[in-house]
């Protein structure tokens, strides 16, 4: 029997600082705006986060997303005890885009989609020695579960793969 | 350009620029800086993030959306965990 084909997405690994290795992916995010209902397009850089359950965006890419016409106060805000929690515990304000589009790059060269019902947007606050806006978006396992995640950390590669089930 | 050869685009300027970070951080004129990257190569550079978006819209209006942009700060990223 031939083996099923697969989707597979290449993750880029980084070396931050010389020493640990960081995995990220790049996406094509596409929603409507929450007040205009125009579609945004914006090109984002993930995290891999095995650790986190959502898919989460930062003070980085809000930055850059107020670019093309969306801020915080476009978008619904969490009630209190919805809020993300911060590696502290401490609870920071959260809010929510819904019905997100992710578009990666396969090996292949051709596009995968995923839907992500909700897309978390974290406001980090400034404090001291804490800089906000070094923080990469995160893709969590809400997105990896769908996948095949796989980490060779010796040859320093990694990838995730969606298996397709013969038509 | 489709959208899998932007986002290839990008990974490649990510990927320069974290080979390069280490050169960057130690000279002056991108040091505790922003930085924008296009084609592997530093395109605009602020001394703020207002400052560089400002400066990239202004020179390099056509690349600056699908630009990376970082900040070459001198001090380490935090350790998260």
């Amino acid at each position: 029997m031939p083996p099923s084909p697969i989707v597979e997405i290449p993750f880029d690994v980084e070396r931050v600082n010389g020493r640990n290795l960081r995995l990220y992916a790049w996406a094509m995010m596409e929603f409507k705006h929450p007040k205009t209902r125009k579609m945004l397009k914006y090109k984002i850089k993930f995290q891999i986060d095995t650790g986190a359950d959502s898919t989460t965006v930062f003070n980085r890419d809000m930055r850059r997303l107020e670019e093309i016409g969306l801020s915080y106060e476009h978008v619904p805000e969490l009630p209190p005890n919805e809020w993300s929690a911060g590696v502290l515990g401490e609870r920071l304000p959260t809010y929510v885009v819904e019905d997100v589009t992710l578009t990666f790059s396969a090996v292949d060269g051709k596009a995968h989609s995923e839907n992500l019902q909700k897309l978390r947007i974290v406001d980090i606050p400034q404090r001291e020695n804490n800089d906000p806006y070094q923080c990469h978006a995160l893709l969590g396992m809400v997105v990896l579960e769908r996948f095949v995640v796989v980490f060779d950390g010796p040859s320093a590669s990694a990838s995730m793969m969606l298996p397709i089930s013969p038509s | 350009m489709t959208v899998t050869q932007q986002l290839r685009q990008c990974s490649s300027d990510a990927q320069w620029l974290s080979e390069h970070l280490k050169s960057l951080r130690k000279n002056p004129i991108y040091r505790d800086k922003y930085v924008a990257v296009s084609d592997r190569r530093v395109i605009a550079v602020g001394k703020s993030y207002p400052d560089l978006v400002r400066r990239l819209y202004a020179q390099k209006p056509k690349q600056a959306a699908g630009a990376v942009i970082e900040q070459i700060s001198s001090k380490p990223c935090p350790q998260v965990l």
